[in-house]
């Protein structure tokens, strides 16, 4: 059918333009499936290896060729564990993030543990292993949080183990988030916290999204005060306070 | 429906190209993935994270291909279940205290201001479109696809989609016609 008009037919053109991705774009979703290929764990065999489609890694059988750095694959697949809800994610500047004073959410356990498994390179270059073996920054633990009347109706209508897997999930893209972060790209970051908003809506390390948001924001825009003030605001003696005020001052970590 | 369904969910069906080459299909499709997701309503700062949610169900799938379709019909099943995904999260996603100052994520230094302005409209324009609608405008619309393969990739006889692409052109030209008598 070519019955557009001429207005019509111009309009279209330039929203073609306007919609299409730079060569930014594609280069830079490229690079991000190369890490994900490379860092996922490797897809386990049973009814569950369709996971969340990050999970590709376990498609490592197939002849594709996204580059997936041979080392990096079978440590990662360790390095998501379920103790990494305990596992400092650490800032660039070494400031700790998403601290060990989580640790409560694991099972009641007030004890912050650190990772001390052989841990991947970093794709990007960044010794964040080292950083992410780190010890935490002390910080009080504090005993696990009663649970919301979201989490408790997650736990009568879903199966016995739903609530884990959603931990597990949230901690695991947290971390994907954090490397955005260090790695300079917070439009990545935003847009894995969109995906952790559809993976686990509301979840239970709502002040380490919030903290994630500030941050990519501020590394957006260049930095902003409003930005830090909005998040300590919403966070009154956030463990991370500091952190993201540093981003938003600096712009940049 | 979470990520894992809209995974499970996607159709899967064959390339037509030889080999079924990932990077293959990256390369010629990106293009397409990417103006689809945008033109089906997905958020510039969710663009990202759709464009590999894609990509990577297309990684997965790609050995049990049965070459029963073309690769962008295949493709197109796959966007739109992740688009459908993540507009329904964004429609029920609670307020944010923090989202109000979420920068969006503006166009490139590439994308001249009446292009970007001309995106903003047609999105506006599809966002309140039907689904059956949308499809039909963001394939015989926005990317030119043929009518025959147009109603092949959203399963429906070539007259009903020549009957919604009707529809949808004139209600597509009352909103130009709208938009220039506000100027």
């Amino acid at each position: 059918m070519n019955d557009e008009t001429s207005l019509e037919r111009e309009l279209l053109r330039k929203a073609r333009r306007g919609l299409s991705p730079s060569r930014a774009d594609e280069e830079r979703v490229r690079a991000a499936l190369t890490r994900l290929v490379a860092l996922a764990p490797p897809a386990p065999s049973g009814p569950n290896d369709d996971g969340a489609p990050e999970n590709a890694a376990g498609t490592q059988a197939h002849a594709g060729s996204v580059a997936a750095p041979e080392h990096a694959a079978g440590a990662a697949g360790r390095w998501f564990s379920r103790l990494a809800i305990s596992t400092a994610l650490v800032a660039a500047g070494g400031t700790g993030y998403l601290a060990g004073h989580r640790a409560g959410f694991e099972r009641g356990s007030a004890v912050s543990r650190v990772d001390s498994r052989p841990a991947p390179a970093s794709p990007s270059g960044v010794p964040s292993d080292d950083r992410l073996r780190s010890p935490a920054p002390v910080v009080p633990p504090v005993p696990a949080e009663p649970a919301s009347p979201r989490a408790l109706l997650k736990k009568s209508s879903g199966a016995a183990d739903a609530p884990d897997l959603g931990l597990d999930e949230e901690v695991r893209l947290l971390k994907r988030i954090e490397r955005a972060l260090r790695d300079q790209n917070p439009r990545y970051a935003l847009g894995l916290l969109g995906e952790l908003e559809r993976a686990v809506p509301g979840g239970q390390l709502v002040e380490e999204r919030h903290a994630a948001k500030a941050m990519a924001r501020c590394q957006l825009a260049g930095g902003s005060d409003a930005v830090a003030s909005e998040f300590a605001k919403t966070h009154p003696g956030s463990a991370y306070a500091s952190r993201v005020t540093e981003t938003c001052r600096g712009g940049a970590q | 429906v979470s990520p894992v369904e809209a995974y499970q969910h996607a159709p899967v069906a064959a390339p037509e190209s030889a080999g079924g080459d990932f990077d293959a299909i990256y390369s010629e499709h990106f293009l397409f993935v990417w103006r689809c997701l945008r033109g089906l309503g997905v958020a510039d700062a969710a663009l990202d994270d759709a464009a590999q949610e894609v990509f990577l169900v297309v990684y997965r799938r790609l050995p049990s291909f049965r070459r029963e379709s073309t690769v962008r019909t295949w493709l197109y099943g796959i966007v739109r279940n992740v688009a459908a995904n993540q507009r329904r999260t964004a429609t029920r996603r609670e307020a944010d205290p923090l989202d109000e100052a979420l920068p969006s994520a503006s166009p490139g230094p590439e994308a001249h201001a009446e292009d970007a302005e001309a995106a903003a409209f047609v999105a506006r324009f599809v966002a309140a479109l039907d689904d059956k609608r949308r499809d039909v405008f963001v394939l015989g619309v926005i990317e030119e696809l043929a009518m025959p393969e147009v109603a092949v990739m959203i399963g429906v006889p070539l007259n009903t989609a020549y009957s919604r692409l009707r529809a949808v052109r004139a209600e597509f030209r009352r909103a130009l016609e709208h938009r220039r008598s506000e100027r």
